[in-house]
């Protein structure tokens, strides 16, 4: 049909295709999102000591420290280190919740050989309790790393939060979605002193 | 010619129909959602699988629990709560394991799992024509009290089955409205049976 009009031979429109086709297939992958994953993102970093609104919480990093003694229920082992990080939540939704779990993160370096965290609420070190609406309270969250791999003087955390969704695509309910990394905080770190 | 034209005459409509249809039905987790009882203090209400008789409600700075032959005393940011009530199975044995206090703007505070396991407080396991004494006890801020209500299942996200609602609206308080707060609450006391 083309080659009627403009009088193409039929190698041209077979360049001309494959190359409309590329363009098409790119702006097709941008308008979907493929490149968002590309690690050239700078995240804002979070102030210490300060609120801060993250999603569903409000939160305020307190203080870190690493250290080779027992805190809270968690041991260190030999050649491991317990991450101590301090923190004030405050649940910002309707409803309960132990979603804080997943808030703060270490750098993926670290947290691919760190130990799930355990996390106390530091009034009556009860584990991973419900945070209700709006009542702020003190938690600790204990990561146990490999001691070659502890932070020395800084301890990093990215802070990952969600968005709400009023109704989700498959029932409708309201919600919570889209793990995001909204921030940084970077905190300094105490080291206690180790006993031989 | 005219058969495509009516073909997307036909399209049109239908787009037309099911836009109007999802924004003005009711969505899915609407239609299958929880069955309210609707009910008031001191009076017996009827679940699907249960019926209950709230007693009474208090309020407390502080929370004595004992569990596994260890007494604590737990503290809080905002007030506990501690709601008395008599339980019992209609047709079979069940177990009633959701609470949630329900301040007047809507926060869902649900039951405190600060307390770890310790008889009398959810989940509890009923048996039909065997009244139990049960207690629930939440966590919630001080002005989530008045015009609260509370919300019973037996399970966390009841679906196409009943769940129990009753109107707080009596209980200890002063002139102006405020609860009276104790300041220390022992779960081990006994609770006041209605009726006898």
């Amino acid at each position: 049909m083309l080659s009627g009009v403009l009088k193409l031979g039929s190698k041209a429109i077979a360049w001309l295709t494959a190359g409309l086709g590329t363009v098409a297939a790119l702006a097709v992958a941008i308008i979907l999102g493929a490149f968002e994953a590309t690690p050239d993102q700078q995240y804002p970093q979070y102030p210490n000591n300060e609120t801060v609104d993250a999603g569903q919480w409000r939160i305020k990093p307190l203080s870190a420290r690493i250290t080779s003694k027992r805190a809270f229920g968690v041991s260190p082992k030999d050649g491991q280190r317990g991450v101590i990080f301090e923190a004030e939540l405050t649940n910002l939704t309707a409803r309960s919740s132990k979603d804080y779990y997943g808030v703060f993160h270490l750098p993926s370096l670290i947290d691919a050989q760190a130990e799930k965290p355990m996390i106390y609420m530091e009034r009556d070190a009860s584990l991973l309790p419900d945070l209700h609406p709006g009542m702020t309270e003190k938690m600790a969250y204990i990561w146990l790393v490999p001691a070659n791999t502890a932070p020395s003087d800084t301890v990093e955390l990215l802070v990952t939060a969600k968005t709400y969704k009023a109704r989700d695509n498959l029932t409708g309910s309201p919600g919570w979605y889209n793990d995001h990394t909204a921030g940084i905080v970077r905190i300094p770190a105490s080291t206690e002193a180790e006993e031989q | 010619m005219k058969r495509r034209f009516g073909n997307i005459i036909a399209l049109c409509l239908a787009v037309a129909l099911l836009y109007g249809m999802q924004h003005s039905k009711p969505h899915y987790m609407d239609l299958t959602g929880p069955i309210p009882v609707y009910g008031k203090m001191h009076e017996t209400v009827r679940a699907r699988l249960f019926n209950v008789t709230v007693d009474d409600v208090a309020f407390a700075r502080e929370l004595t629990v004992e569990g596994f032959g260890t007494s604590k005393t737990l503290t809080t940011s905002g007030v506990w709560v501690v709601v008395s009530a008599q339980l019992e199975a209609t047709t079979a044995s069940n177990v009633v394991a959701q609470a949630s206090w329900v301040g007047p703007t809507g926060l869902q505070y649900d039951s405190s799992d600060r307390t770890g396991y310790v008889p009398g407080l959810p989940p509890h396991a009923i048996d039909p024509g065997l009244p139990k004494p049960a207690r629930f006890v939440f966590e919630t801020l001080p002005d989530q009290v008045s015009g609260a209500t509370l919300i019973l299942s037996n399970q966390l996200f009841p679906r196409l089955d009943s769940q129990v609602r009753i109107a707080i609206d009596r209980f200890k308080k002063f002139n102006d409205g405020q609860p009276l707060i104790l300041d220390s609450f022992d779960i081990r006391r006994p609770m006041a049976v209605s009726g006898n």
